[in-house]
């Protein structure tokens, strides 16, 4: 699934951003399977940028293809696909509904691919199996980040998208995590954009943008 | 796994429900819900209760004027053919009949122990008429009538029931209350003839809503004319000349040939009676006109009744204008069912408001969850589904109670009907079921409809 972006310019940041940035108002085509990672400020549009490919935001001017077809002529429907067939995003706020157990939040996906690692696999990886029945409130900021990695990568996706996704983890925890992603990665023949505030090693990356 | 994901929608999507403002629209629910409901029932029931016809009919005959002495000469008050055919030609009038009667003596026994000889009889002198089985509103194959009948099938107007259900039974210990199906059953002696020799039975096989009269099948009462009619019978009469029998006894039909102006002069006098004598004009009155009829039965269009009745009143008829009432209590009727249905629909457009509000309220309250959700690749009828579910248990609920409220509504117009002598189906009939279950549908579509709305607006407009 190949990803294209032409001279895109979200609109509330138009202004600011329009000059020298090496994202916005750009040429840009991510290959399937590519690894980019988006290094950034602050305020730069990280996460709008991600909210774009992820069709939650439609405030933008530019061009905007996904497999060769323009996105502005997506319906609702067709982006209800594609989220919850091709493309995963790990949101930065995270998103796991307070009221429910970490284990019910891993569970509530509207579909769960079947070659997946096993929920018990996944947290036990990442050292957070003895909180699956914990309410999500009652977790750390470290621990509601793991599990949101670990909904993330129980979706079907082609296109994974990581939104600061150790920002609240230890060295060795964020290790562990990327390690599983970089599994899933593999195993699924997906690609990743990742963004960070400042370049990471734990990836090899095929391209890294410079905000 | 299905019931487990909408399990966890559910959890996911609870919201404190604004509790006043619920009760406030179940309840607005339920009134506008029974009343719709009601209103349709009462609709079919009163289709089935009141005449509804695109025609009305009516019954006309001549002005009875004066007291005994002159009404007694002047029985032979009949529409002559050219009366009835400018009757006809009054615009609004579709059909137009005459009725026969009977010509003998005619009385009847009612038995009604359901046996001949068991307990008392209600005895009465009666009349039987007829008129074209297409005016008559209660036909069935108990109206058919041949010679080799075992009964005479009569047909007598439904308020002579509820007289004898009403006036007579309670006043006589021996006189039961009588059902349709009861008074149905009752064996009916009919004597005709002064000395009452010949002697049939006779049964009410329906009770007419329409006709004010004791009908009886054409062909029975052209047979019985025939048969028992006094004055089709031959009758002799002397003719008088100088106080003296002058030649054989003149039959009836020969006097009727004589030219009128010499009718005054001849004397006659009836064989077993020769003191007894009058003039051939005298006797010729007194006999009943035999070409024409004494009453007629119109049938008119409902919108040209009060045109007709403008017409026909200057000529001096005597008309019965119930059935035009009845039309009138038809359309009364049907403003009660359109006040009672737009009041039900009046609350029902206020509960759908109340309700719409609520729901928007609680999926406003919620409308992060819902968001993330459906950024999670959740579709939006699956959000807007969760609350459609929680409006929809609460609805069904209350369409239920509205169901059975109406139900009962029901029960007791079934016993007020059969207490004022009338019929009514039990349970709700097809009308209402389908009625409500649209009503129901329609409600909960719009509804679902502003859930929907509300949610799309909600997961959107942050960006769109």
């Amino acid at each position: 699934m190949r990803i294209s972006l032409r001279n895109i310019m979200p609109h509330p940041l138009a202004e600011c951003l329009m000059a020298n940035s090496a994202l916005w108002g750009k040429e840009l085509i991510f290959e399937p399977a590519q690894s980019i990672q988006l290094v950034a400020q602050s305020g730069k549009g990280k996460s709008t940028f991600l909210d774009i490919i992820y069709g939650i935001r439609s405030d933008y001017q530019g061009n905007f293809e996904i497999s060769g077809k323009n996105t502005s002529n997506l319906s609702t429907d067709q982006w209800k696909d594609l989220r919850s067939r091709e493309l995963s995003l790990l949101f930065q706020d995270l998103r796991l509904f307070q009221n429910l157990s970490a284990r019910e939040n891993l569970q509530l996906l509207p579909i769960v691919d079947p070659d997946a690692p096993k929920i018990g696999y996944m947290c036990e990886r990442l050292q957070v199996d003895h909180l699956l029945d914990q309410p999500v409130k009652n977790l750390s900021l470290g621990q509601r980040q793991r599990f949101a990695i670990i909904r993330c990568l129980r979706k079907p996706f082609r296109w994974l998208l990581l939104d600061e996704p150790f920002s609240h983890l230890d060295e060795d925890n964020a290790k562990e995590a990327a390690l599983l992603i970089k599994e899933n990665i593999c195993s699924k023949e997906a690609g990743l954009i990742l963004t960070s505030l400042q370049p990471t090693v734990l990836f090899e990356f095929d391209q890294i943008i410079q905000l | 796994m299905q019931n487990n994901l909408n399990r966890l929608l559910d959890r996911c999507l609870q919201t404190k429900s604004p509790g006043k403002a619920m009760v406030v629209a179940s309840l607005g629910c339920l009134l506008g819900s029974f009343l719709v409901i009601l209103a349709i029932q009462i609709y079919s029931d009163s289709k089935s209760l009141l005449p509804n016809e695109s025609s009305s009919f009516v019954s006309l005959s001549k002005k009875v004027k004066g007291g005994l002495m002159i009404n007694l000469s002047e029985k032979g008050k009949t529409f002559s053919p050219e009366e009835v055919m400018k009757i006809k030609e009054i615009p609004g009038v579709i059909d137009i009949a005459g009725f026969s009667r009977n010509h003998f003596p005619l009385s009847i026994n009612i038995w009604p122990t359901g046996k001949i000889g068991l307990g008392s009889a209600a005895r009465a002198d009666l009349f039987f008429e007829s008129i074209p089985d297409r005016f008559i509103d209660q036909q069935s194959e108990d109206w058919k009538w041949d010679q080799n009948k075992s009964f005479v099938p009569i047909i007598v107007p439904k308020f002579y029931l509820d007289l004898w259900n009403f006036g007579l039974a309670p006043s006589r210990a021996e006189y039961p209350s009588l059902s349709n199906e009861a008074a149905s059953s009752m064996p009916i002696e009919i004597f005709i003839g002064e000395d009452q020799k010949v002697r049939m039975i006779g049964r009410f096989i329906a009770f007419s809503k329409r006709i004010n009269s004791v009908l009886v099948p054409q062909n029975f009462l052209q047979w019985a004319n025939a048969r028992f009619g006094e004055y089709n019978q031959e009758k002799y009469f002397f003719l008088w000349k100088n106080e003296s029998i002058h030649g054989p006894p003149v039959s009836l039909s020969e006097l009727k040939n004589i030219k009128e102006e010499n009718r005054s002069e001849i004397i006659i006098s009836e064989i077993d009676k020769p003191a007894v004598q009058i003039s051939l004009s005298s006797l010729l009155e007194k006999q009943p006109d035999q070409t024409g009829p004494s009453r007629l039965i119109a049938k008119l269009e409902n919108s040209a009744a009060t045109p007709f009745f403008e017409v026909i009143e200057p000529l001096g008829y005597e008309t019965s204008k119930e059935y035009i009432q009845a039309d009138w209590i038809n359309r009364v009727t049907d403003l009660l069912i359109w006040a009672v249905a737009g009041l039900g629909a009046l609350f029902s457009f206020f509960s759908i408001t109340t309700f719409t509000s609520c729901f928007r309220l609680m999926v406003v309250q919620s409308s992060q969850t819902s968001r993330d959700l459906v950024q999670l690749g959740f579709s939006l009828s699956q959000v807007s589904g969760i609350f459609t579910k929680r409006f929809v248990r609460i609805f069904l609920l209350i369409w239920i109670s509205a169901i059975f409220a109406v139900s009962l509504c029901k029960s007791y117009f079934v016993k007020l009907a059969l207490a004022h002598g009338s019929e009514l189906a039990s349970g709700l009939g097809w009308e209402t079921w389908a009625g409500a279950i649209l009503y129901a549908l329609l409600f909960s579509s719009i509804n679902h409809l502003v859930i929907q709305n509300t949610i799309k607006s909600c997961c959107f407009e942050k960006y769109d």
